[in-house]
């Protein structure tokens, strides 16, 4: 963008020019230490929490693991995609940060997480019946290999 | 880790205000302004020269919320959209005398 000004240093002339992202710059990081990378990470929670779950899955890499419990872990991208995509359909489950930290290595955070059956769920980590909810207090881990998710533990506190 | 950017001593002032601005957009006064899209400022390349500056930046929005006439393009929660632009500004600009 190419601003002309006068002598009073007033706007005579613009002039915009774009070109595709990436075509000159580096691959942006998503997540991350940085202002951008945090504003990233709320967008992340409020992409899950909306249901857009193959957006959410860009935060992924493609053999990320997700583990809930010592016995339970998903592994690869596809994989946690599906399982969010069941399990959306059966409990509204939606996080609300309470706090977190952040750099390029990896995220720690605490949510509270508040999850609703909208129709009974028995395989749910705790089973649940339709319209029953459930609220609890987590920690979750998060590694990152360049800017994305490659692994996420979480444990109730 | 993040490669590091390589400013000049002047194009590091452009830099430092750009990350001011982006810190302040977290504030609650302009979380209010921009608390359905969030967007950040990221300068790849600064270059300083007689009363000019030209920056290669990229215009960073993360969107908490569906916006489908967003002006940049249709998002959803969880979008990243990229914005690239050059800018080249007057000095003036810099000292904070014009053009506000």
């Amino acid at each position: 963008m190419v601003y002309t000004l006068d002598d009073e240093h007033r706007i005579v002339h613009v002039k915009e020019m774009y070109w595709p992202a990436g075509y000159l710059n580096k691959p942006l990081r998503r997540l991350g230490g940085s202002d951008t990378q945090r504003a990233a990470l709320e967008a992340f929670i409020a992409g899950f929490n909306a249901g857009c779950f193959d957006t959410v899955g860009d935060y992924y890499t493609e053999d990320a693991v997700v583990g809930f419990s010592p016995d339970q872990k998903l592994v690869g991208k596809k994989k946690i995609v599906e399982w969010m995509k069941d399990i959306g359909q059966k409990v509204n489950v939606s996080f609300g940060i309470e706090s977190v930290i952040c750099d390029d290595g990896g995220i720690c955070l605490t949510a509270k997480e508040t999850s609703k059956a909208l129709v009974d769920a028995p395989d749910f980590f705790k089973p649940l019946k339709s319209g029953e909810s459930l609220s609890r207090l987590i920690l979750v881990v998060i590694t990152l290999k360049e800017g994305l998710i490659s692994s996420s533990k979480s444990v109730e506190l | 880790m993040t490669p590091k950017k390589n400013f000049s001593k002047r194009s590091r002032m452009y830099v430092a205000s750009i990350s001011q601005m982006n810190v302040c957009k977290s504030s609650p006064i302009h979380r209010h302004q921009y608390h359905r899209v969030r967007e950040c400022i990221d300068p790849q390349e600064v270059l300083y020269g007689k009363q000019k500056v030209f920056v290669n930046l990229d215009i960073v929005f993360h969107s908490c919320v569906e916006w489908l006439d967003f002006a940049y393009g249709p998002v959803r929660p969880g979008d990243m959209l990229i914005v690239s632009q050059m800018l080249a500004l007057p000095d003036a600009l810099l000292g904070g005398s014009s053009a506000d």
